[in-house]
């Protein structure tokens, strides 16, 4: 009989619990590799009330469809009683930790693999119109060999259907796009475009480029930096449902914020964070201009940097760990038999 | 499959598009709907499973796989009703919370049955293509004199009463509507008798009259298990 299921998974170490999940390291026995389960949480009974999750439902259909160096490889999806279990490859860390660990120097090849990484898997996915709509460097997860894939499907669709509208309220606010502040209800490749923008931003700068305090701020912050639009740069703004006028900024030029920065990269963040989403570029384009031909070339993957402590994840995770354990104790307390199998 | 589970499966197939009628669903969810409920079919036994649960797990697992924002109240609610006609509207009580609690429950076994697959690739989109070539191939006034559009895009819709549309290519039930659509209406296609390439190898070069002809007989035999099903 071939091993399936709960029992091909060797569970190693307990990662993290997300809001409608929890990860697991775990040794798949067939093929001896290293992977991360994540358990969809189905527990309670109001949870369970509406079947199976759509965040969770939307990964395992897009990811089954999808295969890219870098993008996260959906390896199996199993049930057991009430849970379902999607297994995933297993990645060390995350661009967030990269960007976050003060020991590591990041140097322009470094970040040019990054930011061609991103982009690499950016476009394969928007070639097969999908949009990943949660762009952020926690999502963008890292191996032990130095590939980055992207990660977290749970708000990604399809597009490209006119008729359909489309909800504003995704990606994490600091990588957000003017057009979905604006409350955008139809919109395209630009969203996650605009993410990757940021990104390169943070990598160059180390700190989170445009971190708004909420929807208006974030707009604030935007225009503060890369001016307020007229009429003239993006006509159609003032159509938008949610549209504010917003004092006038001036722009500053990309040279005076990014001092480090190399021009053809600056040329990269230009067109990346362009306000007006029909002028900003697609992947594609991106990936043609001069930056990624130009030198220094990229740093091959086994050469990049990698972050020797945890610190700060290790803390959360312990964190999360405790609070998991009392949470286990206290329906323990309660009589209910809830243990950590998957 | 026995007539008598062809003739079950035909109604509850027309339950599940009433239902989704009623609940505004556009097209393709309840396409997928019904083609998760032929799927399930195949693999499991009509005698073991209530083909009403199944049929209306099969429409909410859809709405969530064709991002259909459909409240899991209202779809049973719904399919209640259109189940129970000469019943009352369900209350909220004992019913509603066991029903809902059969669907979740349901849809977690539908998803372990189709191995967690759950990306369908309908003819729908594939015969708006080909209507919009057809349109712009015949005279404008035949086009709106003739509701080839209309009418093919109903014969797809019934095409789902029957497991038919797991046999096929998508490419090659959108031609197959389309061509039953022209015969129905006696329209030829601009200079199609002497084209060496025939309009519908246009579309599919992997079709043959021979497929086309195979797939009509089948959808016809569905509409004569919708004479034997009481209204």
């Amino acid at each position: 009989m071939t091993v399936e299921g709960t029992a091909r998974y060797e569970k190693i170490d307990f990662l993290g619990e997300g809001q409608f999940a929890t990860v697991y390291k775990a040794k798949d026995v067939v093929t001896d590799n290293i992977v991360a389960v994540k358990k969809i949480k189905l527990g309670s009974r109001s949870e369970a009330a509406d079947g199976i999750n759509r965040t969770a439902l939307r990964e395992i259909k897009l990811l089954q469809e999808l295969r890219h160096e870098n993008i996260i490889g959906l390896l199996d999806v199993f049930g057991q009683k009430s849970n379902v279990s999607i297994v995933f490859d297993f990645m060390e860390t995350d661009l967030e930790v990269v960007i976050r660990d003060t020991n590591i120097i990041m140097t322009a090849p470094h970040i040019k693999s990054y930011i061609l990484q991103t982009l690499l898997g950016l476009e394969y996915l928007h070639v097969n119109w999908v949009l990943h709509r949660d762009m952020k460097p926690n999502n963008l997860l890292i191996n032990e060999k130095g590939v980055l894939k992207i990660g977290d499907f749970g708000l990604a669709r399809f597009y490209g259907s006119p008729s359909r509208p489309y909800s504003h309220q995704v990606v994490t606010r600091w990588y957000r796009c003017p057009e979905l502040l604006f409350g955008a209800r139809s919109y395209g490749d630009g969203v996650d475009i605009w993410a990757v923008g940021c990104i390169a931003a943070e990598l160059l700068i180390r700190a989170p480029f445009l971190p708004g305090d909420t929807d208006l701020d974030q707009l604030n912050r935007i225009f503060q930096v890369l001016g307020t639009p007229t009429e003239a740069d993006w006509p159609d703004m003032k159509c938008l449902p949610d549209y504010v006028t917003f004092k006038e900024f001036p722009r500053h030029p990309m040279k005076e914020i990014f001092t480090a920065a190399s021009d053809d990269l600056l040329d990269v963040l230009d067109m990346t964070l362009a306000i007006n989403p029909a002028r900003r570029c697609s992947a594609s384009q991106a990936l043609q201009m001069s930056y990624f031909s130009s030198k220094p070339a990229p740093t091959p993957g086994s050469q990049l940097p990698f972050p020797k402590s945890n610190k700060i994840v290790d803390k959360e995770k312990e964190a999360k760990r405790l609070s998991l354990k009392r949470k286990q104790n206290g329906s323990d307390a309660g009589g209910m038999k809830k243990r950590l199998v998957f | 499959m026995s007539e008598s589970e062809t003739r079950v499966h035909f109604r509850v197939i027309r339950y599940i598009r009433e239902a989704g009628l009623k609940l505004h669903l556009e097209n393709v969810p309840v396409a997928t709907a019904s083609t998760i409920y032929h799927k399930f079919f195949r693999e499991y036994q009509l005698k073991d499973y209530d083909p009403f649960l199944i049929g209306v797990t099969c429409l909410s697992l859809a709405c969530k796989v064709e991002e259909q924002n459909v409240r899991l109240r209202d779809i049973i609610n719904v399919c209640y009703r259109t189940l129970h006609k000469n019943k009352a509207p369900l209350e909220i009580g004992d019913t509603f919370w066991q029903l809902r609690e059969s669907v979740t429950q349901c849809e977690l076994y539908l998803l372990r049955a189709l191995k967690f697959k759950v990306m369908f690739d309908h003819p729908h989109k594939y015969l708006c293509h080909y209507l919009k070539a057809v349109s712009d191939w015949l005279e404008p006034r035949q086009w709106e004199e003739v509701p080839v559009g209309r009418t093919s895009w109903a014969l797809l819709c019934d095409c789902y009463h029957s497991d038919l549309v797991l046999d096929h290519q998508p490419q090659h039930l959108a031609v197959s509507v389309l061509y039953l659509a022209l015969q129905c209406h006696g329209l030829e296609l601009p200079v199609h008798k002497h084209a060496a390439v025939k309009w519908y190898q246009v579309f599919s070069n992997s079709i043959s009259l021979e497929i086309i002809q195979t797939i009509i007989t089948k959808i016809m035999a569905a509409y004569d298990v919708e004479n034997q099903v009481p209204r």
